[in-house]
């Protein structure tokens, strides 16, 4: 008898079977059994035929043409601004040799960081996002699978391809104006790297999905490899595995044909994944085919609260059965029941929830240990951490908004109920800035760095919150009817604020790192510069989460006061 | 769970085939581990209440699932492989049908891929019983909950097959249609096809032969639709008590 679990990791073709019916047997439908293979792939091609010229013939060629104006020039404009931000004086020969040493580490780090997300892509049945009903009809089909998904991943490894290789291009490009060599190696050289970068983290995704490799296994191999790529950088290692590649993209620089041998294996991986892509999983296929759908229309919407449930329920991240703290006193329930659900809420985060903010948390920490060192840009990266942490813990905030119909049924104003859901993820974000703190503080044990670490967890945490929840709350205001009253050239800049002011009020929360900093520099105390900017940060904080109570009030009164006024 | 012993005589090709199928999402099982086997020409009622495993079930014989543990066979292949897959149609319980296909395009396509030519009569056949003459030319996006369930019940019955997995057909369907589609499923049967059907619906579970009763991913019954109406109506008065 074949074994289930052995036969679901490649496609078993038609093979006469001991039990089954013969040929002809069909008992219902059209026609008998004895399905030529080819009939049914030429059937499939002229459908797929038939619905690509349905298409073509619906598309509106003028917003078509629109849209292609629109996203060439703001291609031309990233290009032109690029341009001008990295200069045209060439570089000093200390420099030019820094680049020559470091730049193939950063760029075998962004590719391993490709390949992670390949692979964690590959896991849930990824790069392929199919239509559901090609799941049903062509994946149930009597027609090898391989056959009908190798189109679709054709065009999917071919698109990233050449995405990579024009991205590629146009930083070799820019490499040209700054470094010595031809522009036209640079272009070649960058090309190259970036085709193969895509070739590698596509191949990596494809074989992982077509494979149906366990996942611990795979994604540890991969975070193995960034992990190499990251002590590279830091100077923990002298070599990381996808330096070698990296190395292509500075072949104007020193060229070493040893990089190709990387760049063959993206090529092999990615026609490995190619040829057995039948090996699909129906069920992840599925699963993905729905749930992307719903995804891409949330970030046309820029509906990060959507995007991030979805991305959630893509990766199978779902709250535990049981929570880890159930058994809170009925009289403490009774008393603070907003808290209590809460409490109960985080105590149901999976482990790979758990696993995240705490990499965050390390992450945000590591940042700021980067910024106090010098690197003042990493400032940008803990707010993000902490912003991204803080999403994850105002979950039950989240799930209040999700559900307007037992809000309004609750004997309390909304306001308030929600503002009380801040108190748990505040005290969940100072746990998460803490075990940062602790890591900095293992590293470099010091007065100073408790006190200041203190007050930047304490602002970053309030401000992380204040960020996420500003991020939750708002998407829930209906103001379509507004906005589409208002001219382009308002609503343009609107999203870009309401997009960009959640994660800077995180990036706010942590910047008494930079004035300690300073003051340090400057051989005075960095303890009270640090206190000074925390007063008005937490005071920030605190209008947001009366924002938060009174959102609606606000928006009440308005909406009657310009209803009196036309 | 209860069993009843099959007579003995010329025994009929087992059709489906679980050995310790089971089924779990994350820390949630939703099928416990399973033993089943169906014989060619057999008619099942899959009943349980919401969650009890049915659409699951289904769902692995369909090879849209793949169970935890356990062996699925389909005519004794693996429920993926295209021997399976050209005997097994499966009516899931949300009808799956292209936006940019008509009705009656989805059924000359499906037929196509199944070996026909793509202009048989069945087409017009099932159009008319299932109602759908003056929206076999339309768009399925544009129909209404029971008429998808109908295009989507003519796509899955309009190829050959010989076991037929219908999961919960009778839902946002009209008297007519629900009528129409059980005399397809009786004649589905008669024509020596194995049909599984999972309802909640209790007045069509004597149509059945034999009615499997889910509970919470366990099979807790497995006999005739006689035993089965006593099983649940004794489950009911135990339950009421």
């Amino acid at each position: 008898m074949t074994d289930q679990a052995s036969s679901n990791n490649s496609e078993v073709t038609t093979t006469p079977p001991p039990l089954g019916p013969d040929k002809g047997e069909a008992a219902s439908g059209a026609a008998g059994f004895g399905i030529d293979q080819t009939m049914s792939s030429v059937a499939m091609d002229e459908m797929r035929g038939a619905r690509r010229r349905r298409r073509i013939g619906d598309v509106a060629w003028g917003d078509l043409a629109y849209r292609v104006y629109t996203t060439a020039l703001a291609c031309l404009v990233f290009a032109v601004f690029a341009s001008g931000w990295v200069g045209d004086s060439e570089l000093a020969a200390h420099s030019v040799a820094s680049v020559k040493e470091f730049g193939p580490i950063w760029a075998g780090l962004f590719t391993a960081l490709a390949v992670l997300l390949g692979v964690r892509s590959g896991t849930r049945a990824g790069p392929l996002a199919l239509e559901a009903a090609d799941v049903y009809h062509l994946l149930l089909a009597p027609i090898s699978r391989s056959r009908v998904l190798r189109r679709p991943a054709v065009g999917v490894v071919g698109y990233g391809i050449a995405t990579g290789m024009t991205v590629g291009a146009l930083v070799g490009s820019l490499c040209s104006q700054r470094l010595p060599g031809n522009t036209f190696e640079w272009m070649v050289s960058g090309a190259l790297f970036g085709g193969a970068a895509a070739a590698l983290a596509l191949g990596a995704a494809l074989l992982t999905a077509s494979r149906r490799i366990q996942r611990p296994w795979i994604e540890l191999l991969a975070w193995a490899v960034l992990v190499t790529s990251v002590a590279s950088v830091l100077g923990y290692l002298p070599f990381a595995p996808l330096t070698l590649l990296g190395k292509i993209l500075f072949w104007p620089l020193s060229f070493d044909l040893l990089p190709l041998l990387v760049v063959g294996i993206g090529v092999v991986l990615a026609v490995a994944g190619l040829l057995t892509i039948g090996g699909l999983s129906i069920e992840l296929a599925q699963r993905r085919t729905r749930l992307v759908g719903q995804l891409r229309f949330a970030v046309t919407q820029q509906d990060l609260r959507s995007v991030l449930l979805l991305r959630k329920q893509l990766a199978s991240e779902r709250p535990r059965n049981s929570s880890r703290f159930s058994r809170i006193p009925i009289r403490f329930g009774s008393r603070f029941p907003v808290f209590t659900r809460d409490v109960q809420s985080i105590g149901r985060w999976p482990w790979v929830r758990l696993l995240r903010v705490t990499v965050l948390g390390l992450g945000a920490a590591l940042s700021l240990y980067g910024a106090w060192s010098g690197t003042t840009p990493l400032i940008l990266l803990a707010g993000l951490c902490t912003y991204v942490a803080a999403l994850d813990a105002i979950e039950p905030l989240a799930q209040e908004i999700d559900h307007p119909m037992m809000l309004g049924s609750y004997p309390e104003p909304a306001g308030v109920l929600l503002q009380r859901h801040l108190v748990a993820p505040v005290l969940v974000m100072i746990l998460i800035c803490s075990e940062g703190l602790a890591l900095i503080w293992v590293l470099h044990p010091s007065v100073n760095v408790l006190a200041i670490g203190a007050i930047t967890v304490l602002t970053a945490s309030l401000t992380a919150v204040a960020g996420a929840s500003v991020s939750v709350v708002s998407e829930s205001v209906v103001d379509a009817g507004d906005a589409a009253m208002m001219p382009p050239e308002v609503t343009g800049p609107r999203v870009v604020i309401r997009t960009l002011w959640p994660p800077l009020l995180a990036v706010i929360g942590v910047t008494p790192i930079l004035v300690a900093q300073r003051a340090m520099r400057l051989s005075n105390d960095p303890i009270p510069p640090a206190l000074t900017l925390a007063i008005p940060i937490l005071v920030l904080a605190g209008i947001v989460f009366m924002w938060v109570k009174y959102r609606e009030d606000l928006h009440r009164t308005m909406s009657e006061a310009m209803g009196a006024k036309t | 769970m209860t069993k009843e012993s099959s007579p003995k005589s010329a025994k009929p090709k087992e059709v489906v085939r679980l050995i310790g199928v089971a089924k779990e999402y994350g820390d949630v099982g939703a099928l416990a581990p399973v033993d089943l086997s169906v014989l060619a020409g057999e008619a099942i009622v899959l009943v349980g209440h919401n969650g009890s495993g049915k659409s699951t079930l289904l769902s692995i014989i369909a090879g849209m699932l793949e169970p935890s543990e356990g062996t699925v066979l389909v005519h004794g292949q693996p429920p993926d492989s295209v021997y399976a897959r050209e005997r097994r149609s499966w009516l899931p319980d949300t009808p799956v049908l292209y936006d940019d296909l008509s009705v009656r395009e989805h059924m000359e396509y499906t037929i196509r891929m199944h070996g026909g030519r793509g202009d048989e009569p069945i087409i017009d056949d099932l159009i008319g019983r299932l109602g759908l003459a003056n929206r076999q030319d339309d768009l399925p996006s544009q129909f209404s909950r029971g008429l998808r369930q109908k295009a989507a019940a003519a796509v899955a019955l309009v190829r050959p097959f010989t076991l037929l997995l219908v999961d919960e057909p009778f839902v946002g369907l009209d008297v007519a249609g629900r009528e129409a589609l059980l005399g397809l499923l009786e004649e589905s049967r008669k024509g020596g096809a194995t049909v599984l059907v999972a309802t909640h619906d209790p007045a069509v579970i004597e149509r059945f032969k034999r009615g499997l009763v889910l509970d919470d991913g366990h099979v807790v019954h497995d006999g005739t639709a006689e035993s089965l109406h006593a099983y649940l109506s004794a489950d009911v008065t135990h339950g009421e008590s």
